[in-house]
């Protein structure tokens, strides 16, 4: 076996030792910052965007394409821009995040919003609903299925943007144990930190997950017509 | 419902009424009246703009040029004399049978206990007691359009319109569901309008049958089974005003079905 790659008892002893000697915790303050500040805002600007996209068309033709290309220019060879406008302070590291996760949460609520069957939403105007409370009531629950998956896929995304962001921008937090390890090869020690930010994305994946379930017991289920 | 609004002898009137899609005319110079407390289909052929004009009606499209007058005020938009029962139900899927049915009065405003009560009775009337906690995937075609029907009773509106309420349920509901709706005429003073395209469907139910011809819409023939009307439900598909008018309208249709 080659010295790069541990084996997983030893990339694992390292995970300990970084967990008992406290530092996975001071990297984790580092790297939660620019994370949840970038996902708060991807999610509920992303939302809203999707959500005034998916009802008008002129807004559609006007801001869509900023997402497309959001989601498909190669953010590495970007960040370099952004470092120069914004420091490589949190501010960058936050546009890390938000470039990653903020494209795919627009697309699906835009989606979602467009694709709300016509007939519930003639029959909320049709018993007197005014057009907040179509939103509201029906567009909104309607689409939140869809929605969700969106967040769910941004969240993810917003991981890999914030240690991305860590190992391009200023190594801090566990983007600066991985780099840090890999100098001086300890690569136990840089596998144990990858290791923690995926355990770390799926305990969240799934607590979201969780409320989902919680908020929307009933629009699992499929549209009831034939 | 005050005194001068119930004087007034058709409870909805439309006239000349024009409406195109682009450069489709789907309804050229139409006029039709309903009567109150009585139950019109309107009858037609696929593509022959009957459900365009229930919609018009409803508020939910608009005519490019034309007259439709609800009690005599004429219609803006969707408004409070009118409940409508869709083809497809429209259920809201996340929402359980009694916030279904009192979601119309949800949307008016009315207070949660107030209008579940409301929904309670209402639930009660189309059969559906001790459903009220079920959700719309819980429950049969003919179940769920029990459920848009107690929505539409319970805004206690004048004016019900009615979209193929019974095509997507079985044939046997279906029956069912006709004998029920003459009941619902006779014992509501509401005034029906009833989108269909069942020949046998039209006859049974209605008062009137307006026959809608396609490509432009007109309507072509009105007709008014009077004779078998006081008869029971069971009894008129037997009847031979019954028989005979179903042929008719056939005789009268069947050139525009290809």
């Amino acid at each position: 076996m080659s010295f790069a790659f541990p084996t997983f008892i030893e990339s694992m002893a390292a995970f300990w030792t970084l967990l008992v000697d406290g530092r996975m915790f001071v990297a984790y303050v580092e790297t939660l910052k620019p994370l949840v500040v970038g996902v708060l805002i991807s999610a509920s600007l992303g939302i809203g965007i999707g959500l005034a996209i998916g009802l008008s068309r002129k807004f559609d033709w006007l801001v869509s394409p900023i997402f497309v290309v959001m989601q498909t220019a190669p953010l590495a060879a970007l960040i370099p821009l952004l470092v120069m406008v914004y420091g490589i302070g949190l501010t960058s590291k936050v546009f890390v995040v938000c470039i990653m996760a903020m494209p795919v949460i627009v697309l699906n609520t835009s989606g979602a919003v467009r694709n709300t069957p016509a007939s519930i939403i003639e029959m909320g105007q049709s018993f007197l609903g005014t057009r907040l409370d179509v939103i509201l009531k029906i567009i909104l629950p309607a689409a939140s299925p869809i929605i969700f998956a969106g967040l769910r896929l941004g969240v993810s995304a917003g991981f890999i943007g914030a240690i991305l962001s860590e190992l391009k921008i200023t190594p801090t937090g566990v983007g600066d144990i991985i780099t840090y390890s890999r100098s001086i090869a300890d690569y136990p020690s840089m596998y144990a930190a990858i290791f923690s930010i995926i355990l770390l994305a799926v305990i969240f994946l799934n607590v979201l997950e969780r409320i989902e379930e919680y908020l929307f017991k009933g629009s699992r289920q499929t549209y009831v017509s034939e | 419902m005050n005194d001068k609004t119930s004087d007034i002898e058709n409870a909805v009137s439309v006239h000349n009424v024009y409406k195109n899609y682009g450069d489709v005319e789907a309804l050229r110079d139409l006029s039709l009246d309903f009567p109150r407390g009585q139950l019109t289909s309107l009858l037609g052929p696929s593509g022959c703009g009957k459900t365009t004009l229930l919609k018009i009606i409803a508020g939910l499209l608009r005519a490019n040029s034309g007259e439709i007058t609800v009690n005599g005020q004429p219609v803006a938009g969707p408004g409070p004399d009118r409940a409508f029962v869709f083809q497809d139900f429209a259920l809201l899927p996340w929402a359980n049978v009694i916030r279904n049915v009192a979601f119309g009065l949800e949307l008016r405003g009315v207070d949660r206990s107030e209008r579940e009560a409301i929904a309670e009775k209402y639930i009660g009337d189309v059969g559906l007691k001790g459903f009220e906690k079920s959700y719309p995937h819980e429950l049969s075609g003919g179940m769920r359009q029990r459920v848009g029907l107690a929505r539409a009773l319970s805004v206690d509106s004048q004016v019900l319109l009615m979209d193929e309420p019974f095509s997507a349920v079985d044939e046997q509901t279906r029956r069912k569901f006709q004998e029920d709706l003459l009941k619902l005429v006779k014992n509501e003073s509401k005034t029906f309008i009833f989108v269909t395209h069942s020949i046998e469907e039209a006859v049974y139910v209605s008062d009137q049958v307006a026959i809608l011809l396609p490509r432009p819409s007109r309507v072509s023939e009105i007709i008014r089974p009077e004779g078998f009307r006081h008869k029971d439900a069971n009894s008129i598909r037997r009847d031979p005003e019954y028989l005979d008018i179903v042929d008719r309208i056939w005789a009268s249709l069947r050139t525009y079905v290809e």
